[in-house]
């Protein structure tokens, strides 16, 4: 069968530039979903991808189209995450693509997560759709945006397609397009099988499930499989398409999108850019690009209730059998007890997961303050990686520690260079480039290190540009820092899990923050609690928790217990998610304050 | 046995720190209030039950009429078996009570009031919005002893602003060369709402400091038992038998039963507050339910109210008490709150009683707070 018939594309937007939006119009328009049963944003399953209007998994449809010419064609979407965390997933869901539409909201322009994801569809010689949505709202500026694609991207923005999915204006010209612009898949059919895996998810009855789509050759039920990169072999139970449920077919021909299912354990079986194969005749290469996902970011997860410590393991593997980047490992802290060390492809793909857990498994976790992967070189000539601040060898046997950097793009309005620059400088970093995307915009371009960004890049940024700004990073390299390890120590106790390691020139001002922050949320007791930070044996910052106050003598009016009764409660409110601690109770958020200081 | 709370919610002054539902202004409700609070009696589902304490509180009863509390209490009388020993409380106010009102309470009965004195200085009184002076204040006590009380109870208030430990020490003095044998003492409490909160946050006082008060309390605490009071209840002291017993029920999950706007009532299964509006209250009482939304009271609530309810006073829990009334020893749902809070020397535990060491009556809302679960 040829391909002709078969265009395969992705969307690349911005949050809230309304990826979402006009995917849910397409299925709408070509019938894919009947009208009554669209739910907003079908692509995004779950609820937390809903609430917070992100995409976390990568989902597909398929959408049969009658297009102007008559003919009939299969559309192939494959939605893309949309956050920096998820980058190598984007660039496989790219590589399984020959175009891509690119959405720009009317009244924003082009952002720095776009840029990003622009260059890897270029680099993927994908054609690239312009699309300005939004175009009905007054503070619309289409003209101004169409200038910043062609200036910003190189792209060729004259024939960009003006819509508004929210009201569907626009939406049949992008359908058209779609099948005028962007080339049919090379017809391979005759080649080895080569599938690249762009995605996967875990199915309680088939196993884990590989989203593919077909470079080469063709594929049925019945066929041993061999992953290409683990080598492990499979036969093949069903295969299928995405409508956007589910839906088996009989066999994948060349050029299409769907998934297989072979009895596979978990979804580390078929790893997102693997390519599959056939056992009987093998392609001699795999597709370019495959890479297993690193986590860039750890720490440690407790049960507040120690009783909860197999229900957390469990539910973690659970995650697992759906994330093949999460990792977790059991890991014991003094302060905490039993739990796990996880690491996480960065910080939102660990804000997600610790979400689903207590979400999900009605769980009550203690987060310690996430940390990065430092290489530490000791002076015996051996090398460890530490990503647990309390696993730091002792400073007398490490020669250096090495630190892993960011490139960071960050796309501002330009009135706000001089203070992104500051904000830039202020936590380490190296300024590299600085373009000018139009006449109000600017493109900066920093070398950062990446626990900066963990720490407070973000926030500092995000407020002190009232949410212009708009950021983008990708790993770039190791560096040697002068890293010291901070310990906090409550009532004359270090405790473990709120140790860090900063740069030596910042672990002052960050003690000093830090106790002063932790003063605040450690409860008062009746005796008083010293509150300090150490790098080695010198103490360099000191607080003190107040003892508990002696109570005021309240009246009690005529009989009016439950007033009494909501102070208590209220009292109690305060004191969840407490962790005993010799005989200090230190809560929840101490173990995240490490991370919401403010300095100034 | 019952316990009967009446609220009069009306005040000639409303003073500066009060969010409690009292009110001035509004006397014209005065005539109809009344017949309402006889009729809201009459109509009660408690009608029958023997009762042996009864407490008009405010507001500020005595700014009724002799003859509207003869009634009310003819009322209560009728309508419940009032013991013959019963406490019979009423709270009143310096400046409106003399020696004949009085003379009318006893003859109906009262035997014990409650005096709103507050402060023996008059800048306090000034500020706090009293409208008495510390000599009418004295008075209005004296007229209440040589009409017939023989149980008098007065408050007062520390924690004032500008106030010192050597004023309150003062307070304490002169409150001990009067007849009294009863007395709350509590701190001024900033409300939301209240014109003292205002005040306070446009800075037209200061409150003393933390150390300050809590210096005010130890000393207060320390002159009262000087003069023979005993500190029963984490706000009130007594001499000999004069404990209010009336109060005490409210803190030994004994049942009482409130009338009239606001008043709160506790019938052993569920909790429940009247109505806070007065002319719905006078149009409805006696002839539809004046009451609020009923809380019942589950198991978990009820063992947790028992605990801290019973810890303000200085007996404490009576374990056998605990273990008749819920079926259970203590121990089974608090022995790790009572061992931990023992082990910190803020708990006594006995075989009989758990209660608050001198050290946890400083910290009653700290103990307090460990049994609500």
């Amino acid at each position: 069968m040829s391909t002709d018939h078969i265009r395969n594309f992705s969307i690349i937007a911005h949050i809230d530039h309304g990826k979402s939006t006009l995917a849910d119009r397409m299925l709408e328009m070509t019938g894919t979903v009947p009208e009554r049963e669209m739910e907003a944003q079908l692509l995004d399953t779950m609820d937390l991808e809903r609430e917070r209007g992100i995409t976390i998994k990568a989902q597909s449809a398929r959408l049969i189209y009658d297009a102007k010419d008559g003919k009939q064609y299969t559309l192939n979407l494959i939605d893309t995450p949309g956050h920096v965390d998820f980058n190598y997933e984007v660039s496989r869901s790219l590589a399984a693509c020959e175009g891509a539409l690119l959405i720009v909201d009317a009244t924003q322009g082009v952002e720095a997560q776009t840029l990003a994801n622009v260059y890897l569809a270029l680099e993927h010689d994908l054609e690239i759709i312009p699309i300005i949505n939004k175009v009905d709202l007054p503070s619309a500026d289409p003209d101004r945006v169409c200038k910043e694609i062609e200036d910003v991207i190189g792209l060729d923005a004259s024939d960009a397609i003006m819509i508004s999915a929210k009201t569907g204006l626009g939406v049949d010209a992008v359908l058209e397009a779609i099948v005028q612009r962007i080339p049919a898949p090379a017809d391979e059919e005759d080649k080895p099988l080569r599938a690249l895996i762009f995605d996967s998810h875990f199915d309680a009855y088939k196993g884990a499930i590989a989203n593919i789509r077909i470079m080469e050759g063709s594929l049925k039920p019945g066929q041993r499989i061999r992953m290409m990169a683990s080598g492990k072999e499979f036969e093949v139970i069903e295969t299928g398409v995405f409508l956007p449920q589910m839906h088996p077919v009989p066999s994948l021909g060349c050029g299409s999108v769907g998934y297989l299912a072979a009895s596979m354990k978990n979804v580390r079986d078929c790893r997102v850019g693997d390519t599959v194969t056939l056992a009987e005749r093998p392609a001699s290469e795999a597709l370019p690009g495959y890479r297993r996902a690193v986590p860039m970011v750890y720490c440690g997860l407790y049960p507040v209730e120690t009783n909860d410590y197999d229900n957390l393991r469990d539910a973690l593997e659970k995650l697992h059998l759906n994330d093949a980047a999460l990792l977790f490992e059991p890991e014991t802290s003094s302060a905490l007890g039993f739990g796990f060390r996880c690491g996480f492809l960065g910080l939102l793909h660990m804000d997600v997961v610790r979400e689903r857990l207590e979400r999900e498994y009605d769980l009550s976790l203690i987060t310690t303050a996430p940390s990065v992967i430092y290489r530490v070189y000791c002076t015996d000539g051996t090398m460890v990686e530490v990503d647990n601040p309390s696993q730091m060898p002792d400073m007398t046997k490490v020669d250096h520690i090495e630190e892993p950097l960011v490139k960071t793009t960050i796309i501002i309005p330009k009135d706000m260079v001089g203070t992104v620059m500051e904000i830039s400088q202020s936590r380490r970093g190296q300024y590299v480039t600085m373009d000018y995307l139009d006449d109000t915009r600017v493109s900066l371009v920093y070398n950062l290190p990446l626990c900066e960004i963990l720490y407070d890049y973000f926030d500092v940024l995000k407020s002190a540009t009232r949410g212009y700004a708009s950021l983008d990073y990708e790993l770039n390299g190791y560096q040697s820092s002068p890293m010291v390890k901070m310990d906090i120590l409550i009532n004359g106790d270090v405790v473990d899990a709120l140790s860090v390691i900063v740069h030596r020139d910042f672990a002052a001002r960050r003690g000093r923050a830090l106790v002063e922050k932790l003063r605040s949320l450690i409860p008062r007791q009746l005796f008083q609690i010293p509150v300090q930070a150490a790098v080695g044996n010198k103490i360099i910052a000191r607080e003190n928790v107040a003892a508990l106050r002696k109570d005021v003598l309240a009246k009690c009016y005529g009989g009016d217990i439950s007033r009494k009764r909501k102070l208590l409660e209220k009292q109690k409110e305060g004191k969840k998610r407490m962790k005993q601690f010799g005989t200090v109770e230190i809560p929840q958020e101490a173990f995240m304050a490490v991370l919401k200081v403010d300095e100034s | 046995m019952l316990g009967l709370y009446v609220h009069i919610p009306f005040c000639r002054h409303k003073c500066l720190y009060c969010d409690f539902p009292s009110y001035s202004g509004l006397e014209r409700y005065l005539e109809g209030y009344v017949p309402a609070l006889c009729r809201d009696i009459a109509a009660s589902p408690y009608a029958g039950q023997k009762a042996d304490t009864i407490y008009i509180g405010g507001g500020t009863p005595s700014i009724l009429s002799a003859k509207d509390v003869g009634d009310i209490l003819l009322q209560l009388r009728q309508t419940f078996e009032v013991t013959a020993d019963a406490e019979i409380t009423i709270e009143a106010n310096p400046e409106s009570l003399d020696g004949e009102k009085a003379a009318a309470y006893v003859s109906y009965g009262i035997n014990r009031l409650s005096l709103g004195i507050q402060s023996f200085s008059d800048r306090m009184l000034s500020f706090l919005g009293r409208i008495h002076t510390a000599k009418e204040g004295e008075r209005a006590l004296r007229a209440a002893w040589d009409a017939g009380i023989h149980n008098l109870s007065l408050d007062l208030m520390y924690g004032l602003p500008g106030q010192t430990v050597s004023d309150v020490m003062e307070d304490v003095q002169r409150l001990g060369d009067l007849p009294v044998d009863h007395a709350s003492i509590y701190s001024l409490i900033v409300e939301d709402g209240t014109p003292l909160k205002h005040g306070l946050s446009k800075g037209l006082w200061t409150l003393p400091e933390d150390e300050a008060v809590e210096a005010m309390g130890q000393a207060i605490h320390d002159q009262m038992h000087g003069l023979g009071f005993h500190h029963y209840e984490i706000s009130s002291y007594a001499k000999g038998p004069f404990e209010s017993k009336h109060n005490s029920k409210y803190w030994t999950y004994e049942p009482y039963i409130g009338f009239g706007v606001s008043a709160h009532s506790f019938d052993g299964t569920a909790r429940w507050a009247n109505m806070a509006n007065i002319p719905r209250y006078i149009q409805k009482a006696g002839r539809d339910s004046v009451e609020g939304e009923r809380v019942l009271i589950d198991d978990k609530r009820a063992v947790e109210d028992y605990c801290f309810l019973a810890l303000r006073r200085r007996v404490g829990i009576d374990k056998g008490d605990y273990a008749r009334r819920f079926g259970r020893p203590i121990e089974a749902d608090f022995g790790s709150v009572i061992d931990g809070l023992a082990a910190q020397g803020l708990l006594e535990a006995t075989k009989e009683r758990v209660r608050l060491s001198d050290k946890g009556l400083s910290y009653g809302n700290y103990v307090f707070g460990k049994f609500i679960r």
